[in-house]
C-alpha cells in the first residue's frame, strides 16, 4: 500500500493511504515502528485513510507501545466520521491522543 | 451436534444475549506471580462477560484466560462452545498438559460441561501454526453463524501479549482477521503484569506448547468436489454432446465467476479449490445455476446433467503430483471433502460446517467494510441446513448446509 512520510515542523508525518487490514498492516508496521527511534514526535495522518480494521488497530496499539518505551509522542489525526465512530464506541479513542486533522495536531504539537 | 440443532434448542433463551469468542496467550503460571496473574485476568474476563451481557461463549480453552473465561460462562450458566485444532486427547497431552498444575482437570471439567465440543483438524499437527489460525477462524465463523441465527452479535475477547510473535495462529494474527474494532475487547497482558509489579512478557509458554513458527507445510484452502450424477447412464453417443454442452456452460461460469486457483478432472468428476469460501462459491452456484439453465435441445442430449457438488475448507497441503507433474493438494480434508460430495444431492451444493463457517467470517468483513465506506453490499449467500450426515468410508459425521445464491435486488426503475 501506499504510505506518505513527511517531516513537517519537525514532526514526522505518517500517511497511510486507502486501508489497513490484514493485508496491509504488516507492511504499516515495518514503515511505522522506526520512526519512534528518530526521536521527532509522530503523527499519523488518517485523511487518506477510507478502511481499518482490527488489523490497524493492533499496529496503532503497538506504536502507542513503542511511544511509551521511547518518550517519543504520538498523535493520530484526520480520521473519518466512520472511523472516528468505530474508535469512539469501541473505546480505543481513549488509548490514544487525537486531533480533528493534521493542521490542529502541529497547532498542538508546535 | 450441529451448530444449528444447538441454535433452535436455545434460540428462544439466548435470543437477547451477545455471543462472545475468546482467545488468548497460553501462560505459564507455575511462577509465584501465577496466583496474581490468574485473579485479575478472572476478574477482567468477569468485567467484560457482565458489560456485554454475554451468556453464549466459544474458545478453545487452553491454560490461561481462554480456560478461566470457559469456567466464567459455565459459572453463568452460560453455553460454552468448544474449538479444539486437533483430537480432543492430542490437545490435552499438547495444548494442556505441559502447563501442569490442575490445567487438565480444570479442562476436563469445562469439556464435560461444554453445550458442544468440535474439532477443527483430524490432523495430529500439534503446534502447527496454520492448523491454528484454521481453528481460529472456526471459532470465529461458527460464533458468528450463531450470532446471526439468533440476530445477536458476535465479538471478541482478546488476551494478547503485545510482545509476542504476530505468527499465524497467534492472539495477534487473531485481530489481524477480526474486521469490527467495535466488537473487540482486549486484555494486555504485558501491562496486566507490569501493574502487578511482575517483569517479563506473559506468553513465557513452555517448550512443548509453542506454536511451530513459520514452519507450516499447510495452507488453509476452500475445496470443491464434484461429479455428475447421471453419467455412469449415459450412453457412449451421448457423451461427446455432454462435453459440447458443459463447453458452453464453462463460457458462461468463466464470465460470472473467478476461476478455480487449481482444477483436476478425472471422467465426469471435478475437483478444485480457491484460495476464499466466497470465490468458490461464487464459481460453484455459477456452475450449477448454468448446467440447470442452459439450453439443453441444441446440444441434443436427451437429459438434463446434474451435478452433485460439496464444498469444504480446511488446511491441506500443496504439491505437484509426481505422476502429472500438476499442482495438487491433498490431506485430510481434500478426502473429506470428496466424502461430502458423495452424500450431495444432484443438482445442488452442499457444504460442510467448516465452509459455511468461513463464508460467514468473509461476508462479515465484506460487510462492515461496506457499512464503514458507506457503501451498499447484500449478501450473496444464505444457507440452508439439511441435517447431521453420515459420511461413507468411516469419515463420521458432518453437519451438511444447503449453498443457496440470493438474488441481488434490481436498480429502481
Amino acid at each position: 500500500m501506499e504510505i506518505r512520510k513527511e517531516a513537517v515542523d519537525g514532526v514526522m508525518v505518517f500517511a497511510p493511504v486507502g486501508r489497513i487490514d490484514s493485508g496491509s498492516a504488516r507492511d504499516v508496521e515495518e514503515a511505522l515502528l522506526p520512526l519512534f527511534d528518530a526521536g521527532a514526535p509522530v503523527l499519523i495522518d488518517f485523511a487518506a485513510l477510507n478502511y481499518i480494521s482490527s488489523a490497524g488497530l493492533r499496529v496503532l496499539l503497538l506504536a502507542a507501545r513503542r511511544s511509551k518505551a521511547t518518550g517519543v509522542s504520538l498523535t493520530l489525526a484526520g480520521m473519518s466520521k466512520a472511523v472516528d465512530e468505530v474508535f469512539r464506541i469501541s473505546g480505543f479513542d481513549k488509548m490514544f491522543t487525537i486531533e480533528a486533522d493534521r493542521a490542529a495536531a502541529l497547532t498542538v504539537k508546535g | 451436534m450441529a451448530l444449528l440443532e444447538v441454535m433452535d434448542r436455545n434460540e428462544i433463551a439466548a435470543r437477547r444475549s451477545a455471543i462472545m469468542v475468546c482467545a488468548s496467550e497460553r501462560l505459564d503460571t507455575a511462577g509465584d506471580d501465577g496466583a496474581a496473574v490468574i485473579s485479575a485476568l478472572q476478574a477482567e474476563i468477569g468485567r467484560q462477560l457482565a458489560e456485554h451481557d454475554v451468556a453464549i461463549g466459544y474458545t478453545s480453552a487452553l491454560p490461561g484466560a481462554e480456560m478461566l473465561f470457559a469456567e466464567e460462562i459455565l459459572v453463568r450458566s452460560g453455553e460454552l462452545h468448544l474449538v479444539l485444532p486437533c483430537p480432543i486427547e492430542i490437545f490435552v497431552e499438547q495444548y494442556v498438559a505441559p502447563f501442569g498444575g490442575n490445567w487438565v482437570s480444570r479442562f476436563r471439567a469445562v469439556q464435560a460441561a461444554a453445550t458442544r465440543v468440535e474439532v477443527s483438524c483430524e490432523e495430529q499437527l500439534a503446534g502447527d501454526e496454520i492448523q491454528q489460525r484454521f481453528n481460529n477462524q472456526m471459532l470465529q465463523g461458527m460464533a458468528r453463524v450463531h450470532a446471526e441465527r439468533i440476530g445477536g452479535t458476535a465479538r471478541l475477547l482478546l488476551a494478547w501479549s503485545p510482545a509476542a510473535p504476530a505468527e499465524a495462529g497467534s492472539p495477534a494474527d487473531f485481530m489481524d482477521q477480526w474486521p469490527e474494532l467495535e466488537q473487540l475487547s482486549l486484555i494486555d497482558l504485558d501491562a496486566l503484569r507490569d501493574g502487578l509489579g511482575f517483569g517479563g512478557h506473559a506468553a513465557d509458554i513452555p517448550a512443548a506448547g509453542r506454536l511451530a513458527i513459520g514452519t507450516s507445510p499447510l495452507v488453509v484452502r476452500a475445496i470443491f468436489f464434484a461429479d455428475m450424477a447421471t453419467y455412469s447412464s449415459m450412453s457412449d453417443e451421448q457423451v461427446p454432446l455432454l462435453w459440447d454442452f458443459l463447453a458452453e456452460v464453462q463460457q458462461d461460469v468463466e464470465a460470472a465467476a473467478k476461476p478455480p486457483i487449481l482444477i483436476n478432472t478425472w471422467g465426469d468428476a471435478v475437483h478444485a479449490a480457491a484460495e476464499t469460501a466466497l470465490d468458490l462459491a461464487d464459481y460453484a452456484t455459477a456452475l450449477v445455476g448454468r448446467i440447470a439453465a442452459t439450453e439443453l435441445a441444441r446440444f441434443g442430449l436427451k437429459n438434463r446433467p446434474r451435478f452433485r457438488v460439496a464444498l469444504h475448507a480446511g488446511p491441506v497441503y500443496v504439491g505437484l503430483h509426481p505422476l502429472t507433474g500438476r499442482s495438487m493438494i491433498y490431506g485430510h480434508h481434500v478426502n473429506r471433502a470428496a466424502r461430502i460430495e458423495a452424500v450431495a444431492a444432484a443438482g445442488e451444493a452442499y457444504a460442510s460446517q467448516p465452509f459455511v463457517a468461513l463464508l460467514q467470517v468473509e461476508m462479515d468483513a465484506l460487510e462492515h467494510e461496506a457499512r464503514m465506506l458507506g457503501t451498499p453490499y447484500h449478501r450473496p449467500y444464505r444457507v440452508e441446513y439439511v441435517g447431521l450426515l453420515d459420511l461413507p468410508k468411516k469419515f463420521g459425521r458432518e453437519a451438511i448446509y444447503r449453498l443457496c445464491a440470493v438474488a441481488m435486488p434490481t436498480a429502481a426503475a
